[in-house]
């Protein structure tokens, strides 16, 4: 199968794709060669990385032949960051009123960018524009620009949040990688083995430790969901990322490639990540759904925050028995490496995750379903 | 323009189909398999490219499979329906060959009928 293929099928698969730059160059000492250069060896299979800017954001790998591509989707992680950016911006604000009212603003933004009107015929479509137009007059603001340009990621610092943000999901799909070709049991250091979730029997061992800090309607939702093989396979794959970018963390700084503070920013930023990444991946897959805009659709968009609440959960449990110190990611303290933004991190996910401990949604997840319901009044 | 056919298929069935595109057209499509982050629908991408023929000789297998569900999306040429289903199969196969004939405008657009 040759490159100028391969680079083809990249392009066929993205999500409107507005430029492909494959293969990715090994060569050359970039952060995302160093990633490449710790990944390949681990899979028995080539890997290589395709940089792509998709029209609608994106994320995904692709088995050509027995070459695995790990499309890396700039636009992604700009709207990972940018959304981050925007929604930490409003924590600062004292009045309650106005903090929702931002966060509000945010989400609906989010939804047009993701489920445009335009997506839909009459008679959704004028609703949804009358809906907007109503929104916008009460709020009275201009648009949110929640997506960061692909150089402004480039140009932010070496350290544990810039892993996080271009490592974590790409090593997320490097994971699927392995589970494919069978190199995902060297992934799990044999004493962390009791930790991890890669099939149902340790499934069920997790719920049990889980029990106190899942949500009570989760508890055994991980064995009703529709597809509960999948999303153990999602599971095992964030925790196997999490052991990569901690493994990567390393070898960056044994590069001396940028400034690591510790294992709490690293940590403290994969979950702030993590969660606007969620967030995303619902609106998604309401897209996905958007020929079933409905009750059974909203419904489903409910049961799809359940899955990621039981991923966070779990991701959550293996931090915190992996991370000597940190038992429950609530507990985190403010870390001083989280000055990318200026704010307090274990605010920040104290906010933006799920909050376990009360067996709550979060913030964000419950001003989306708000804005989902300002933004489609009328239209069910 | 380009005359390249996309197809986002299940993964299920992408072989019979891949199979079947095959011997009706007697372009062998490449196929490769497709997984999101979110993990909840993967698929394979098949491509014809730069055939105009073969796709035209398509048609009736394509619509067959997207009668059957099988196919998730389809992008002719510069034209795509990114939710298929007949009708927008239908429209799109009007638009690439008039396209393709120089009898209409060969502009980027989707086709998407009301999914429901």
């Amino acid at each position: 199968m040759t490159d100028t293929l391969v680079r083809q099928m990249v392009e066929a698969a993205a999500s409107r794709c507005e430029w492909v730059n494959f293969p990715y160059p090994k060569d050359v000492l970039s952060p995302l060669s160093v990633l490449l250069a710790t990944l390949s060896p681990k899979i028995a299979a080539p890997l290589d990385f395709a940089l792509v800017a998709c029209g609608f954001p994106d994320f995904f790998t692709l088995k050509v032949g027995d070459r695995f591509i790990v499309a890396i989707d700039v636009n992604y992680l700009g709207a990972v960051h940018g959304m981050l950016v925007a929604f930490l911006s409003a924590l600062p604000i004292r009045d309650r009123n106005l903090r929702r009212q931002a966060r509000l603003e945010l989400c609906v933004q989010l939804i047009q960018n993701y489920i445009p009107p335009a997506s839909f015929d009459d008679p959704i479509r004028p609703r949804m524009n009358q809906n907007l137009a109503r929104f916008s007059e009460q709020t009275g603001r201009v648009s949110i620009v929640f997506q960061s340009a692909p150089m402004e990621l480039e140009m932010l610092p070496y350290d544990e949040f810039y892993l996080a943000l271009w490592f974590f999901f790409a090593c997320h799909e490097a994971c699927h990688c392995m589970r494919e070709t069978g190199d995902w049991r060297q992934l799990i250091p044999d004493d962390l083995e009791d930790l991890a979730v890669f099939d149902l029997p340790h499934a069920r061992q997790h719920v049990d430790r889980l029990r106190a800090v899942i949500p009570v309607d989760s508890r055994e939702a991980l064995f009703t969901l529709d597809d509960p093989v999948s999303l153990i396979e999602e599971i095992f794959c964030d925790q196997g990322a999490f052991l990569l970018v901690l493994e990567l963390a390393q070898v960056m700084r044994e590069k001396r490639f940028g400034e690591f503070s510790g294992v709490s920013y690293l940590v403290d930023s994969i979950f702030n990540i993590f969660a606007a990444h969620q967030a995303l991946l619902e609106l998604r897959r309401l897209r996905q759904r958007i020929g079933l805009l409905s009750e059974r659709g909203l419904a489903g968009y409910r049961a799809d925050r359940l899955r990621n609440a039981i991923r966070f959960s779990f991701l959550e449990d293996f931090v915190a028995c992996l991370v000597p110190g940190l038992e429950s990611v609530a507990h985190f303290k403010s870390t001083p490496g989280f000055s990318t933004f200026g704010y307090g991190g274990a605010f920040g996910i104290r906010e933006m995750a799920w909050n376990a401990q009360a067996a709550k949604r979060t913030a964000l997840d419950d001003t989306m379903e708000e804005a989902l319901q300002i933004v489609f009044a009328g239209c069910l | 323009m380009d005359a390249s056919m996309i197809l986002h298929v299940t993964p299920q069935a992408a072989a019979t189909l891949s199979d079947e595109l095959a011997r009706c057209t007697g372009v062998t499509p490449v196929c490769a398999q497709r997984s999101s982050l979110d993990g909840t629908l993967p698929e394979v991408v098949i491509a014809v490219f730069a055939a105009k023929e073969a796709i035209r000789l398509a048609r009736d297998v394509i619509l067959k499979y997207v009668d059957s569900k099988v196919i998730r999306s389809i992008k002719m040429g510069d034209f795509e329906a990114q939710f298929a289903t007949r009708e927008s199969a239908e429209k799109l196969y009007n638009l690439f060959l008039q396209a393709q004939s120089g009898s209409a405008d060969a502009t980027r657009s989707s086709v998407d009928v009301d999914p429901s």
